[in-house]
C-alpha cells in the first residue's frame, strides 16, 4: 500500500454533493489504515456557492488543507469550478472534467458569457496535468436520476489503488438510501481509466 | 470525526448532562451531535446570552454544561461571561466560541481569544478533532478544578475538518442537586463583587502555576536552530511546511506559560510566533526578548494556510519576503474566474416579498440569515447587515433622522433572528413612536446554519413538539398595533398588504409565512416545474429581476437549434432546479412560462 500523501481537491456548486463525495474518499483510505484529513468550507455554501473539499491522507497527515499546487487530483463537479480550483493540483496531477455547467448568477442574468475552452485554459496554467473528461450530459441521457458526484468519484476510483468493494462499502455506509448512489459510481468506473 | 463531532463526543465522555446553544457557522453541528448522545440534556436557546445564563443555573445544580455558539455569539453572551468568573461556576462549564478566520460564513472575523483575556479564565485551542475531543474532557476538568468556566476556542479549519479520533469511555456523570444558597458568592452587589474580585485573583495566580505544568502545553524539539509558538491548527501548518523547526505548541492559552515561553525563548534565541489573527500570544511575551517576532511575518488578515505560514517562516529565516510562488514552483491558478455567491434558493418563497420591496421602498434595513442574500443583483433588496436584530434599530434610527416626507424606512428580519434580537428592538420602535415597516419573513426555521428548530418550528431539537407560540401575538403584546401575515406566493397579495403597510403612519409589521424549502415537508411535495415557451418568450428580462437561481438567460446565438432566433435572447428554466413555485409565471407578461406537462 502507497502510503506517501495523497491530497484530493473536490469542488462544484452547492447541493451537487461535493462533501459527501470527499466523504467517501477519506473513509476508503481511513479503512487502508492511512492516516486521513479531511476539510470542508460550505457554510453559507448550501445557497448555490461554491463548495471546496479536501482530502489528504497517507502515514502521517498534518495541514488538513491542501497547498496550491500540490494536489494529486482535482475532481470537479462543474466545468467552472475546476477552472477555478485548478491552481490546487500539481503540474502532473489529475483533473476530472465534467461537461456540465450551471451558470453563476452573473451569468444567470446574462450580464457576462460562461466561459469557453475551460480544457484549454486548464492546461495553460499547468501544462503537465491529464485531464479526464466526464460526460455528465452523455450520462444524464441514459440515466436522468444519476448522480454526478458518485459518477465523477467512480472515474477517480480508477487512478487509486483500492478494490472496487471498498468503495461500494464506503458508499453504503455514507448514504441511507445508496441504490443510485451506487449506480452512479458504477457507470463512473466503467468508464475510468484503467491503469493497473 | 469532525472536530465539531468530537466536541460532543468530549461533552459525552467528561459525563456532561445539560447542553445548549444558539446555531452559528461553524459551531452548529457541535450541539446537534450531543442531541444524540443519552442522558445530556440539550435544547436549542433563542440566544446564546439566554444560553450561557441557563448553562451557568445548571452548573448551580451539579450538572456539567456546555454551551456552543459561533464566534459573534460570544459577543452576546459575553454579558454573563464577565461576571461568571467572578462568581465561579460549580459544576464544570464550558464555552464553546468557534471563530471563522477568512470569514467564510460570518460578518467578521474577530479573535474570541482576547475574550478569555478578558473575562479571566482558562482558555483551551485544540489543534485537530482528537484535540478537539480530548481538550473537551480537560475543560471540565480545568473548570471544577479552578471554579472558572473555559473557553473551548475552535476555528472552522477544526469545526469542519474531519480527522482520526480515538474515543474514551464516560465518566459517570454528577448527581442532579438542589444548589445551596450561597449568596456571598453568587449575588454579585458591589461589595460580593469586590470580595470575589480578590478571590478570583487567587485562583488567576493557582491557573498559572497549573498553566506552566500543564502537559498538553509541550516542546518539539527539532534540528533548526530557531523555534516557533503555536496553537490551534496553525501547528499543524508549521508541522507541514517546516518538519524540522522546534516547536513550543500551546494547548491551554489563557493564562499563557510565560515561564515555559521564556525557557523555549532562551534556548533558541530567535522565535517566531505563528497564530491565526490576531497577535494574541506574541503581544503577551514580546516583551521576555526582542529575539521574538510574529506578525511582522505572519498576516494577521483572514485564515491562515500552509503556503502562508511556508512563506512567512521562509522570510524570517532567510531575510527573503515571499515571492507569491508556490511550494510546486508554480504560479496560483486561475484569476478572473466569474464569482459564484450563494443566492436564495430556488423556490424561496420569500423571493416574492424582496421583489415587492425593491419596487415599493426605499431603503430596507436587513438582518443575519438567509435574506441577506437579497442585497445583490437583481433584487438588491436589502441595504445594510450588521447583526443579529440590528436592522430593527437602524430603520429606527434612519426614521428619526431623516428628512421629513422621505419613505418610510423598512427593516426586514427572519423569525429566528427576531426571536434572538428583534422582541426588544420592536419594543424600542413602538415605545419611541417610530414610523417604520418591520417585515418578519416566517419560514418556521433557522434556515441559514441547516434547518434548526426555533420556538415558531413547533419542535425541539429532538424533534419533540414544543409549545404552540403565535408570533403575531408577540408582536401585538409588544405594542404593534398594524400586524398583518400573508403567504409570500400569493404574489398580488404581497404587493397589496406592502402598499398598506407603507401607506400606514406608525410602526407597521407585515409576517410573511411560508416554510423554507429545503425542510423536509417541502422537499418531498412533488415538484410540478416550469419551462419557457421560446415561441412566446420575447426576452424582456422580467423574469430574470427576481434573481431565481434556476432561472437565466441564454443568450441568442446559444439558442438550441431549431429555436427561433431573437435579436438578444430568452430565459431559460432548469428543470433540475425548478420548484415550481410560479413566481417568474406570474411576472411574464406574454404568458411564456407555463408548468412543463402544459407546455
Amino acid at each position: 500500500m502507497d502510503r506517501m500523501v495523497t491530497s484530493t481537491v473536490v469542488t462544484g456548486v452547492g447541493g451537487q454533493g461535493v462533501v459527501s463525495a470527499a466523504d467517501v474518499v477519506a473513509s476508503v483510505a481511513f479503512d487502508a489504515g492511512l492516516d486521513v484529513k479531511k476539510s470542508d468550507i460550505h457554510g453559507m455554501a448550501q445557497r448555490g456557492g461554491t463548495v471546496v473539499s479536501f482530502v489528504r491522507c497517507g502515514e502521517k497527515i498534518y495541514s488538513p488543507i491542501v497547498e496550491q499546487g500540490t494536489a494529486d487530483f482535482l475532481i470537479a463537479l462543474e466545468e467552472l469550478e475546476a477552472l477555478r480550483g485548478i491552481g490546487f493540483l500539481k503540474d502532473r496531477g489529475v483533473v476530472i472534467l465534467p461537461n456540465f455547467r450551471i451558470p453563476p448568477p452573473e451569468v444567470a442574468l446574462g450580464y457576462r458569457a460562461y466561459p469557453g475552452n475551460i480544457e484549454g485554459r486548464l492546461l495553460e496554467i499547468r501544462p503537465g496535468i491529464e485531464c479526464h473528461e466526464a460526460d455528465v450530459k452523455g450520462m444524464l441521457k441514459q440515466h436522468p436520476g444519476y448522480s454526478i458526484n458518485m459518477f465523477s468519484l467512480g472515474i477517480y476510483a480508477r487512478f487509486l489503488p483500492y478494490e472496487k468493494a471498498v468503495w461500494l462499502d464506503a458508499i453504503r455506509q455514507r448514504f441511507k438510501k445508496h441504490d443510485t448512489a451506487i449506480d452512479s459510481f458504477l457507470y463512473g468506473y466503467a468508464r475510468g481509466t484503467d491503469d493497473s | 470525526m469532525s472536530g465539531n463531532e468530537a466536541v460532543a463526543r468530549g461533552s459525552f465522555e467528561a459525563g456532561c448532562r445539560f447542553a445548549t446553544g444558539y446555531p452559528g457557522t461553524p459551531s452548529t453541528e457541535i450541539l446537534e451531535n450531543i442531541a444524540g448522545y443519552e442522558g445530556i440534556s440539550t435544547n436549542w436557546a433563542v440566544n446564546e446570552k439566554v444560553a450561557l445564563e441557563t448553562a451557568s443555573g445548571a452548573c448551580l445544580a451539579g450538572a456539567r454544561s456546555i454551551v456552543t455558539m459561533k464566534h459573534v455569539g460570544l459577543n452576546v453572551a459575553s454579558d454573563p461571561l464577565m461576571t461568571l468568573a467572578y462568581t465561579g461556576v460549580g459544576a464544570g462549564l464550558v464555552v464553546v466560541s468557534a471563530d471563522d478566520p477568512g470569514i467564510h460564513s460570518s460578518q467578521n472575523e474577530q479573535d474570541n481569544r482576547w475574550y478569555a483575556l478578558m473575562a479571566k479564565i482558562p482558555m483551551l485551542e485544540p489543534s485537530d478533532s482528537e484535540e478537539a475531543r480530548l481538550f473537551t474532557v480537560k475543560a471540565f476538568e480545568i473548570s471544577e478544578l479552578f471554579d472558572l468556566p473555559v473557553l473551548l476556542r475552535i476555528t472552522t479549519r477544526i469545526s469542519h475538518s474531519r480527522t482520526v479520533v480515538f474515543i474514551e469511555e464516560p465518566v459517570k456523570p454528577g448527581r442532579p442537586m438542589y444548589p445551596g444558597k450561597e449568596t456571598d458568592r453568587h449575588v454579585m452587589v458591589p461589595a460580593n463583587a469586590r470580595t470575589a474580585r480578590l478571590a478570583l485573583e487567587g485562583r488567576l495566580q493557582k491557573l498559572a502555576r497549573f498553566s506552566e505544568q500543564f502537559p498538553l502545553n509541550r516542546t518539539e524539539k527539532g534540528t533548526a536552530n530557531y523555534g516557533i509558538i503555536t496553537s490551534g491548527v496553525s501547528y499543524q501548518y508549521v508541522k507541514e511546511v517546516v518538519p524540522d523547526a522546534s516547536v513550543l505548541k500551546l494547548s491551554l492559552t489563557n493564562p499563557l506559560p510565560v515561564g515555559l515561553i521564556k525557557k523555549f525563548t532562551e534556548d533558541f534565541k530567535r522565535v517566531l510566533v505563528v497564530e491565526e489573527l490576531d497577535p494574541y500570544m506574541e503581544m503577551q511575551v514580546r516583551y521576555l526578548s526582542p529575539g521574538i517576532r510574529g506578525k511582522a511575518f505572519i498576516p494577521s488578515i483572514s485564515e491562515l494556510t500552509p503556503e502562508k505560514v511556508r512563506d512567512g517562516v521562509r522570510w524570517f529565516v532567510a531575510g527573503t519576503p515571499p515571492s507569491g510562488a508556490t511550494a510546486a514552483g508554480q504560479g496560483s491558478g486561475a484569476t478572473d474566474v466569474i464569482g459564484r455567491p450563494p443566492i436564495l434558493c430556488p423556490g424561496c418563497p420569500h423571493r416574492s416579498l424582496f421583489y415587492q420591496l425593491s419596487k415599493q421602498c426605499s431603503f430596507i434595513a436587513g438582518d443575519m440569515g438567509c435574506y441577506t442574500l437579497a442585497y445583490d443583483e437583481p433584487l438588491k433588496a436589502v441595504h445594510t447587515c450588521l447583526t443579529m436584530g440590528a436592522g430593527i434599530g437602524q430603520a429606527m434610527g434612519i426614521e428619526k433622522a431623516m428628512p421629513e416626507g422621505g419613505k418610510k424606512p423598512v427593516a426586514v428580519i427572519g423569525d429566528s433572528t427576531f426571536l434572538h434580537s428583534g422582541m426588544t428592538e420592536l419594543l424600542n420602535v413602538v415605545y419611541n413612536r417610530s414610523n417604520i415597516l418591520v417585515v418578519i419573513l416566517d419560514n418556521r426555521t433557522t434556515a441559514m446554519t441547516g434547518a434548526q428548530p426555533n420556538p415558531l418550528s413547533g419542535t425541539d431539537i429532538y424533534g419533540n413538539a414544543s409549545p404552540d407560540i403565535s408570533l403575531e401575538r408577540i408582536v401585538r403584546a409588544l405594542g404593534v398595533h398594524w400586524v398583518e401575515t400573508v403567504d409570500p406566493s400569493e404574489t398580488r397579495q404581497v404587493e397589496k398588504v406592502v402598499k398598506e403597510a407603507m401607506a400606514f403612519q406608525g410602526p407597521a409589521v407585515v409576517v410573511t409565512r411560508a416554510p423554507c424549502v429545503l425542510l423536509p415537508e417541502f422537499r418531498e411535495k412533488k415538484r410540478e416545474p416550469y419551462t419557457v415557451r421560446p415561441d412566446l418568450c420575447t426576452g424582456c428580462t422580467i423574469c430574470l429581476n427576481i434573481g431565481c437561481p434556476s432561472l437565466w438567460w441564454e443568450p441568442a446565438e446559444e439558442s438550441a437549434a431549431g429555436r427561433k432566433k431573437r435579436p438578444r435572447g430568452i430565459a431559460y428554466i432548469d428543470p433540475a432546479g425548478c420548484t415550481g413555485c410560479g413566481l417568474c409565471a406570474d411576472l411574464c407578461s406574454f404568458n411564456a412560462i407555463v408548468r412543463i406537462a402544459d407546455g
